[in-house]
């Protein structure tokens, strides 16, 4: 094709955004600028007292060699640790076995007292029926009663038995 | 020439300098841009040396001592930060000069500043397998028609060797295009 031979291309086909010359050299001058400035800050500005670095040596020599602070003993202070652990103990078990005086059980307190705190603490029947942990638990645990044969045959004769079974 | 040298004093003298900088600006900012473009391809990169250029002129210029036009010389600097500049994109990208310009000429499709038809896509690629040196030289015979005396000054080489190296790349460029 005669448009693929080399001669016949006369540009690359690049381009440039658009005002890109007009505004290269604001752009340049800025960042120019912007490294003279931090160029030109050579140092930091700080400043140490006079003769600081021709003193500083001596006070550090000076202190290395006078301050010499006692050295602590770690094991005498574990060995107190240790034997007031025991102290401790021992007031503990004094304190559980000689001074329960006024222990409290679950006797001392009475059924209403017992009632009024679980009305007030606002427990659901699900929370208190969860504490129940034994399974085989029914509902004769809790009533004592005796039916006679008779009272029993009685009732079954007055009852629709039917009902019973879609029970 | 004197014209030249007494530029040269401007550009030096700290009362006159950034007046002369702005003049040099105008007269190399746009051929400076298009040399360097065609080296490293992609418009961010060619900004960031056309400036990366313009600083260390300004930096260096009390150095340059009128040995060689002060065209060739930033022609020179120019040359020089585009090809450091694209050693340093390969390195980060770890893969080589070469890898890195097909990598920019497959994204030349995609760019938004290159609005060249097939066939000036296709040059571009052809350019891209040149060998760096021939790469330089047919772009800046070709495109810019710079003077084989000036090309040898920028890129330190005789005359002779440039002609060779632009005749050997037109050959490799022309088997290019003809192929497909």
């Amino acid at each position: 094709m005669k448009k693929d031979k080399l001669h016949n291309i006369k540009s690359t086909g690049y381009k440039t955004p658009d005002h890109y010359f007009e505004s290269f050299e604001d752009k340049l001058f800025e960042r120019l600028f912007e490294e003279e400035l931090i160029d030109g800050v050579e140092n930091t500005g700080y400043t140490v007292p006079k003769d600081y670095f021709k003193t500083v040596e001596n006070e550090i020599l000076n202190k290395i060699n006078t301050e010499e602070k006692p050295v602590i003993n770690l094991r005498s202070r574990t060995t107190f640790y240790y034997f007031a652990g025991i102290a401790a103990s021992f007031i503990l078990l004094f304190g559980l076995f000689f001074n329960n005086n006024n222990s409290l059980s679950v006797d001392m307190l009475n059924t209403a007292s017992i009632e009024s705190y679980l009305h007030q603490e606002d427990y659901s029947t699900d929370e208190l029926a969860s504490l129940f942990l034994n399974s085989g638990i029914s509902e004769s645990d809790f009533i004592d009663i005796n039916i006679s044969e008779e009272t029993l045959y009685e009732y079954l004769d007055n009852t629709d038995t039917e009902d019973l079974i879609f029970e | 020439m004197t014209d030249e040298l007494e530029f040269i004093q401007r550009l030096q003298n700290n009362a006159t300098r950034e007046t002369a900088f702005r003049e040099l600006l105008q007269l190399y900012k746009e051929r400076l841009y298009w040399h360097i473009r065609k080296i490293v391809i992609s418009h961010d990169d060619a900004d960031d040396v056309l400036q990366n250029t313009f600083i260390k002129v300004y930096r260096s210029i009390d150095k340059f001592k009128g040995d060689s036009k002060i065209f060739s010389w930033l022609y020179r600097i120019a040359t020089n930060e585009s090809i450091t500049h694209i050693n340093k994109n390969a390195k980060r990208l770890q893969i080589t000069n070469e890898e890195h310009k097909t990598y920019a000429i497959n994204n030349l499709k995609a760019d938004v500043y290159f609005e060249g038809d097939d066939i000036q896509l296709k040059l571009q690629e052809a350019i891209a397998t040149l060998p760096e040196k021939q790469q330089l030289v047919f772009n800046m015979k070709y495109f810019e028609d710079i003077k084989y005396k000036d090309m040898s000054e920028i890129l330190d080489t005789s005359e002779g060797a440039l002609k060779a190296s632009y005749h050997i790349a037109v050959k490799k460029i022309e088997t290019f295009l003809k192929s497909d």
